[in-house]
């Protein structure tokens, strides 16, 4: 069976060519992007993902809870981080509000963040939910960036803080 | 007395004609909505509400000025204390009073009126309110809409501009869902007509839907796809057959239809991912998903959209190596179906297939060409001729392409 990959990302529409491309090219992942946190959730509790790519700007989708959660902080990706919140529930760290329990076979060494916010605004609070690799979005990023954070994370090369 | 009849007439033919002119102004698709005989009755119940509450005010008025003239010495009907006090209020105070209810009424008339029939707000709100009465009225039974007024909502949105007016019927579809899929006796088996509706709403012509509009009919899709039945006992697969049928049809009509528009891969890629929550929700639909990637794929293949078809393939790929028990022959022809239209693109798309068409191989239990001849017969009697005469082409060049061209 392939690797499962869940890329939880909403921004990346105009770059999905050139970042996903290559990963469907190379046949070797069951690849799946979820737009918004709500999907994500349905995702892992149909599913179980060897690697998890995770943005912190995330639009809550359909899902009350995350809609609330949402407008509490403000109504705004950047200012609300729900990837944040999400990465928590995923490790286990925040699940009694959301009233759902997280699937048991996540581990956070098999999360990445891949997200435009840099070490300094969001390091500590990465570091305190246990994910071992961040990436940092920049312009000048490579078309097989996805691919090879992916590969990365498969491998169990850990980076903490490296903003890539 | 001295009585502004005129003043009076007035305000009786400003709120008579409310309802009229808010209904005048209306969009067309609103107007028909309204304008049932079903709904006639109410729109002239709430107009009649405010005309009987001016009537009102207006007899309160003329009494009190007769009051204002009276001998309440002699007076039968009145009591002596009020008779003295209207006698002794001025009569241009009480005319004032009375306008300045009437000037209140109207404009509170005018307020609900728009509110109710001047947008789109409104009648969806008396349409959920329709829609849902059998299952208010009656929570014990299996849910069920109500189909004419649900037919009325589908029409509404079939008929409404691309965008923000489609997205409110949609957002009240997605409402509807909701409430079906939380109900304790929902077992799957509720919202063929929704569901079949939202073709209509989204992907039908003239006016086929932005693709904000074709994204929030699949999230509609993936709801009914993944939602939690509370009626486990009498599960149904019909609701999650129809969505799967629907996604795959929607997304064919999103390839053809948003070709200009950036985000096109990005909501053909929303269609995917629903697709495959659905194989993994309902295994014995694998087949449905299958077909319906398969002609998502080929679509999207044929229209330019590479990545998507590319996406579509990985999918089947992934479902042929993992299949449902009992495994279904249709997997396998969906595959090898959407391998061939690769194989039918160009030289990229065919070195690209050569390489995948690997992975599918190993799995294979008769040669490959005996497989591409099956799923080639087998496309032809059901119906799809395109992805027959692929295979068949495919059939012919193969054996002599595979040696000669190096996978990439």
């Amino acid at each position: 069976m392939k690797p499962r990959i869940l890329w939880v990302e909403d921004s990346a529409r105009s770059e999905l060519s050139s970042l996903v491309g290559p990963i469907y090219f190379s046949g070797k992942y069951d690849f799946n992007l979820a737009e918004d946190v709500t999907r994500a959730v349905r995702f892992v509790e149909t599913k179980q993902f060897e690697v998890m790519v995770i943005d912190l700007r995330l639009p809550p989708g359909s899902d009350d809870y995350w809609v609330n959660l949402y407008k509490q902080n403000g109504s705004n990706r950047a200012q609300a981080h729900l990837g944040l919140n999400f990465i928590s529930w995923l490790v286990g760290i925040d699940n009694k509000a959301y009233g759902r329990v997280a699937p048991a076979w996540v581990e956070p060494e098999r999360i990445g963040v891949f997200t435009v916010e840099s070490w300094s605004e969001v390091g500590e609070q990465i570091q305190n939910l246990r994910v071992k690799k961040y990436v940092q979005k920049t312009a000048g990023h490579s078309d097989t960036i996805l691919l090879e954070l992916i590969e990365e994370l498969l491998n169990g090369h850990n980076g903490a803080g490296n903003g890539t | 007395m001295n009585i502004s009849y005129d003043g009076l007439a007035t305000f009786f033919i400003f709120l008579i004609g409310v309802p009229a002119l808010v209904i005048e102004n209306q969009k067309s698709e609103l107007r028909r909505i309204v304008l049932q005989p079903a709904r006639r009755r109410t729109l002239f119940v709430r107009a009649g509400q405010w005309i009987a509450l001016t009537l009102a005010i207006m007899f309160v008025g003329v009494a009190t000025d007769a009051l204002h003239y009276a001998d309440c010495a002699n007076m039968l009907l009145a009591p002596h204390a009020i008779c003295w006090f209207f006698h002794g209020v001025p009569e241009d105070l009480i005319w004032l009073c009375v306008f300045a209810a009437l000037v209140g009424i109207s404009i509170l008339a005018t307020i609900r009126f728009l509110h109710r029939y001047g947008g789109y707000r409104g009648i969806l709100e008396d349409l959920h309110r329709e829609i849902i009465k059998p299952i208010r009225d009656h929570p014990e039974n299996v849910p069920y809409l109500q189909p004419e007024s649900l037919e009325d909502l589908v029409e509404l949105g079939r008929q409404s501009d691309p965008g923000q007016d489609k997205q409110q019927v949609l957002g009240e579809l997605f409402e509807l869902v909701r409430v079906v899929c939380t109900q304790p006796k929902y077992r799957g088996d509720s919202l063929e007509r929704l569901i079949l509706g939202l073709v209509q709403v989204v992907g039908a012509d003239p006016k086929v839907g932005s693709s904000q509009n074709f994204e929030t009919a699949s999230k509609i899709m993936e709801y009914v796809l993944t939602c939690e039945r509370q009626c486990a006992e009498t599960h149904r697969d019909d609701d999650a057959r129809y969505a799967i049928h629907v996604t795959g049809r929607l997304g064919q009509r999103a390839a053809r239809h948003l070709k200009a528009q950036i985000e096109i891969v990005a909501t053909l890629n929303v269609y995917l991912e629903t697709l495959d929550l659905a194989a993994d929700t309902y295994p014995q639909t694998q087949s449905h998903v299958s077909g319906a990637l398969l002609e998502l794929g080929s679509t999207a293949l044929e229209e330019g959209h590479i990545l998507a078809a590319m996406g579509a393939l990985n999918k089947l790929i992934v479902l042929y190596e993992n299949p449902a028990e009992p495994p279904q022959k249709e997997l396998t022809t969906d595959t090898l179906g959407l391998v061939a239209h690769f194989w039918d693109a160009g030289e990229t798309a065919r070195s690209y297939v050569a390489r995948r068409l690997d992975e599918i191989q190993v799995r294979l239990t008769q040669p490959l060409a005996a497989e591409l001849h099956q799923a080639q017969h087998h496309c032809a009697r059901t119906s799809r001729f395109k992805t027959a005469d692929c295979l068949g082409k495919m059939i012919r060049e193969y054996s002599a392409s595979a040696v000669a061209e190096a996978p990439m």
